[in-house]
């Protein structure tokens, strides 16, 4: 797993690669947690590269949706490969955030 | 006596062989059997191990995706809840096999720690406000979602978990 942020136009985009799983999400929830606690409200969750995710990987993402309320912020996760995807749908989690198939369309929903 | 023999490059560089023996006749069996020790830093040595097997009888990402997150998560929950108190290293055995049931892959994870029947877990309910929601369950909810079938026994101390995934 690798995860990287970059920021443009006061959005941080988070960009994971690789593997989200029970070995690699708490590295995920340190570098999350560190953006939602500087105060940034617009976050983009680049999931292009991402080729697995666990239930272990989607706690890490309900934690921060969670924390991110809180703050009124916003993230919205974007290109989701099909088999991601599909976890997302049966865990409901694609009712509880907002995905977007590019990051041209999530960028114009902040 | 045959067999053949999988090399699979694990993750520091070094090779594993899995051997699949044929002791009764000409058609290989297609089957893999294995165990790791409850350590969440065993989950990626299982997971390459299984990666190469499957590859190796031509079985598609889609299915690979799908087994390797049927093992994850049910070991995984072995590890976090089944040996609590119980300092010692235990084994869990993990079956596959592609023969068992036209089309379907067989899974079969075996260890010997607290009982624990998968069938009776609620749902997770991701229906609730944001803030109420639990993840407690998730692993298991997902497991159920993807599979056709799953068959729970305690048997001699142990917990049998018996799964059939349909292939893509």
């Amino acid at each position: 797993m690798e995860i990287n942020r970059t920021e443009h136009n006061g959005i941080v985009e988070i960009n994971i690669s690789g593997r989200l799983d029970a070995a690699t999400s708490s590295d995920a929830e340190s570098v999350i947690t560190n953006v939602i606690e500087e105060n940034n409200t617009k976050v983009l969750i680049n999931l292009e590269n991402l080729t697995y995710i666990s239930s272990a990987g989607l706690r890490v993402l309900l934690v921060a949706a969670k924390e991110m309320k809180a703050k009124n912020g916003k993230i919205i996760l974007c290109s989701l490969i099909d088999n991601v995807k599909s976890v997302f749908e049966i865990s409901g989690f694609s009712i509880i955030f907002e995905i977007c198939d590019t990051k041209e369309e999530a960028l114009q929903k902040f | 006596m045959q067999y053949c023999c999988i090399r699979v490059l694990n993750k520091s560089g070094f090779f594993i062989y899995i051997y699949i023996f044929n002791m009764f006749g000409s058609v290989m069996k297609e089957e893999l059997k294995f165990s790791i020790k409850n350590n969440v830093e065993d989950l990626e040595e299982m997971n390459f191990t299984v990666k190469g097997f499957l590859e190796a009888y031509d079985v598609i990402d889609n299915t690979i995706f799908k087994v390797n997150l049927i093992l994850e998560e049910l070991v995984t929950n072995i590890i976090k809840y089944g040996f609590k108190g119980k300092a010692e290293v235990h084994d869990i055995l993990i079956y596959l096999s592609l023969k068992k049931c036209e089309g379907q892959i067989y899974i079969r994870i075996e260890d010997t720690g607290d009982e624990f029947n998968p069938l009776y877990a609620p749902a997770p309910e991701t229906e609730l406000p944001l803030e109420n929601i639990k993840v407690g369950g998730l692993g298991l909810h997902l497991v159920k979602n993807i599979i056709s079938n799953i068959v729970y026994q305690r048997f001699d101390n142990r917990n049998i978990q018996q799964l059939w995934l349909k292939r893509d």
